[in-house]
């Protein structure tokens, strides 16, 4: 029998399941902020921007970076539609951080770049920093 | 004739070659095995963007973007999935023969729909201007042949099973659709239907309508049939508001189609190169028994004569 008391969460990208979990609450990055949800609450369809997801059950938590995607609510059943989501204890913090500098490099020829190619720059670098963010985060709890 | 010498190097060049289509047809199958997982790995996807859209379906009815905009037909984007490699069969001739059959008779090019409304094209055939986007090396040949505009080229369609390798694809084509530089973008790829049969199938991206993605989406996954159109709404809270929700859905849309037909061709791809290695197998092995056969007959024939001339040979000394 389902549990009323908590929300069935799943997490998918066109590439595969990411995750699927029971839940009691979940904080996520909608356009206008942040929004969290609470088992029993009212049906709700939102778009996310890029931003943190954070899971929580009982003293449980889970981080996870999107880069933006939907998500769907109804009857105690979440799914959330995402481009690329990582979570915390996968994110490469070295990986990340290297990333963001190389970003900053480029950044800093600001005037050499196409505004195509800036925007692209940025978005990448607005990735990175969320994703060390989330992982700092992760690393802090242990 | 040839001699026993030739014969046995004809054989073991064939043996040589038919150990490297065997070993050729079963990368062929584990490829395959692979390609065929990540399509259904796609199914949660679909079935979920499926049931979002379908909640917003009020919404859609009155909602005007540029994504839902049906114009005339002048200008037609042509997204090609090909190969990047050859010794695959068929897969890229019956691309482009399917391509050569639309393009001359291009009156499903031109009609526009969405659902009811239809916009049949008043424009002559030969004013028609179509442009192609090619996806694997080999979509340029047969762009090429085709003698068609070649926009954008894709080399190496085996890395576009990530969502991101396919957002450049999608930029082009959602930006120069909004700019109204084509009133339609289709694409054509072939169809994994089964491990025997693949199928060429063209399929209409933008305008967004709603029969052909239901289509492609019930190719996806079965089950979304279940998820008609009709279904009635829940009370769903939406925000921002249904119109940036589905602003933001539709993109997705487009990609997870154009995702789906790259790995549907992926799959058709490998599956076609793995029947074609295996009859490039058998065919070997034919040969090399003919060879074989022919080798012992002129061995014996050898053994014989020779038999024939020590027996003579001694006849004539006693």
């Amino acid at each position: 029998m389902k549990n009323e008391k908590k929300i069935q969460l799943k997490i998918v990208s066109p590439e595969k399941v990411i995750l699927e979990k029971e839940i009691y609450q979940a904080t996520l990055p909608v356009a206008d902020g942040i929004v969290t949800i609470l088992p029993n609450h009212r049906s709700y369809i939102g778009a996310l921007k890029l931003g943190e997801i954070i899971l929580k059950n009982g003293s449980e938590e889970d981080y996870l970076a999107v880069t933006g995607g939907m998500v769907e609510f109804n009857h105690n059943e979440m799914t959330v539609l995402v481009d690329e989501a990582q979570q915390a204890h996968e994110i490469d913090l070295k990986k990340a951080e290297e990333a963001r500098k190389r970003a900053e490099e480029v950044m800093k020829q600001k005037h050499t770049l196409s505004e195509m190619e800036y925007a692209t720059v940025t978005a990448d670098l607005e990735k990175q920093l969320l994703l060390i963010k989330v992982s700092r985060r992760h690393m802090g709890r242990k | 004739m040839a001699s026993g010498k030739d014969i046995k190097r004809r054989i073991k060049s064939i043996d040589g070659t038919r150990k490297i289509t065997r070993a050729m047809e079963m990368v062929s199958a584990a490829k395959m095995r692979r390609a065929v997982a990540s399509l259904l790995n796609m199914r949660p996807y679909a079935h979920s963007a499926w049931r979002i859209l379908t909640n917003l379906a009020r919404a859609f009815e009155n909602y005007k973007h540029g994504f839902l905009e049906v114009r005339e037909v002048r200008n037609i984007l042509i997204l090609v999935v090909a190969s990047d490699r050859g010794l695959c069969g068929s897969f890229n001739s019956q691309l482009y023969k399917k391509i050569r059959e639309q393009l001359q008779n291009p009156q499903n090019l031109k009609v526009n729909r969405i659902g009811k409304k239809r916009i049949d094209s008043t424009v002559e055939d030969k004013d028609l201007k179509m442009d192609f986007v090619a996806i694997g090396k080999k979509g340029e040949n047969i762009v090429r042949r085709l003698k068609g505009n070649l926009v954008a080229s894709f080399p190496d369609s085996s890395n576009f099973s990530e969502v991101s390798a396919i957002r450049p694809i999608l930029r082009i084509v959602a930006d120069d659709y909004l700019a109204k530089k084509y009133d339609k973008v289709v694409i054509v790829y072939t169809d994994y239907v089964s491990a025997m049969v693949q199928q060429a199938k063209v399929r209409q991206i933008l305008p967004i309508s709603k029969i052909d993605l239901e289509k492609q989406i019930a190719e996806i996954d079965v089950l979304a049939k279940e998820y008609g159109l009709n279904e009635p709404l829940r009370e769903y809270k939406i925000e921002p508001s249904p119109e940036e929700v589905l602003g933001n859905i539709f993109p997705k849309i487009i990609e997870m189609q154009i995702l789906h037909a790259v790995l549907e061709s992926n799959a058709s791809e490998h599956s076609a190169r793995m029947l074609a290695m295996r009859n490039a197998t058998e065919a070997a092995g034919e040969m090399s028994e003919d060879l074989n056969l022919a080798y012992n007959q002129l061995r014996q024939a050898k053994i014989t004569q020779e038999i024939a001339e020590i027996s003579a040979g001694s006849a004539a000394l006693e």
